[in-house]
């Protein structure tokens, strides 16, 4: 399958065969995470990994295929996924 | 042989108000919101035998957020009797985990009662059981293992930043 990093809205957005993969994550909410992570790096990685299964499942959703980061990196590379 | 001992000065112990409750824990002066009690005790390791051979202080075992989440305090201070109520009214500290504090107190660990309010004289110090904390670090566990299993690919992932993502990177950075 195609995939594209496009901008829009001044954003870095991931097309797949031309159809916009519209995410995101809420910005409010990331700045109470790190309220409540203070400078503890248990929590801190916890909120990062929250983050990135949301973006696996959501994607992989998307897809209809289970997806990785690593898929993800290979796609921005190569342009297919 | 580790000696530990309470020594913090703004508290005493008496029958809590709390029925069936035991002693409870008091404030011998007045203290402010913002003010901490220190957790003191001694680390335990789960899973060990020193975790089976203090079974009799299960009920009052503490969560104790380390690198691999493999403690709990076994507390022998005040924070061991802080007594606790549903009653958020009633509520005046909670549970947090610091490593900032600068206890004096050398068996001092990184998690301390927070007084959420101002609180009198006389007053009970008085928490909630809900097991909050205990929750966070449920879902805390599995989530920081998945990051920690990959960290560098993702963090080359971040610097795409798709979506903002970089955002994420700059606002809560990993070591």
């Amino acid at each position: 399958m195609k995939f594209e990093i496009k901008k829009k809205d001044n954003k870095n957005v991931i097309f797949i065969e031309d159809i916009l993969f519209d995410w995101e994550f809420e910005l409010k909410d990331l700045e109470e995470a790190v309220m409540f992570a203070g400078n503890d790096e248990c929590i801190k990685k916890a909120i990062h990994g929250d983050i990135k299964s949301y973006l696996l499942e959501s994607l992989s959703e998307f897809l209809q295929k289970e997806v990785t980061i690593s898929d993800i990196i290979n796609a921005i590379k190569t342009g297919k996924i | 042989m580790i000696t530990v001992e309470e020594n913090d000065d703004r508290f005493y112990i008496k029958k809590s108000k709390i029925k069936n409750a035991g002693k409870g824990v008091f404030a011998k002066r007045d203290i402010k919101k913002n003010e901490f009690l220190n957790i003191i005790g001694v680390a335990v390791k789960l899973n060990s035998p020193s975790m089976e051979c203090t079974h009799y202080a299960d009920r009052y075992k503490f969560a104790y957020r380390d690198k691999d989440f493999d403690r709990v305090i076994v507390p022998m201070g005040y924070g061991g009797i802080v007594n606790h109520t549903t009653n958020k009214q009633e509520q005046n500290v909670e549970i947090r985990c610091d490593r900032s504090n600068n206890s004096s107190n050398p068996s001092a660990g990184f998690m301390s009662y927070y007084f959420i309010k101002n609180v009198k004289k006389d007053e009970e110090v008085l928490g909630n059981y809900n097991n909050s904390f205990q929750k966070t670090l449920d879902w805390a566990k599995p989530k920081s293992e998945s990051i920690n299993k990959d960290i560098n690919e993702w963090l080359e992932f971040l610097n795409y930043d798709l979506y903002d993502l970089k955002t994420l990177k700059e606002l809560i950075k990993l070591d």
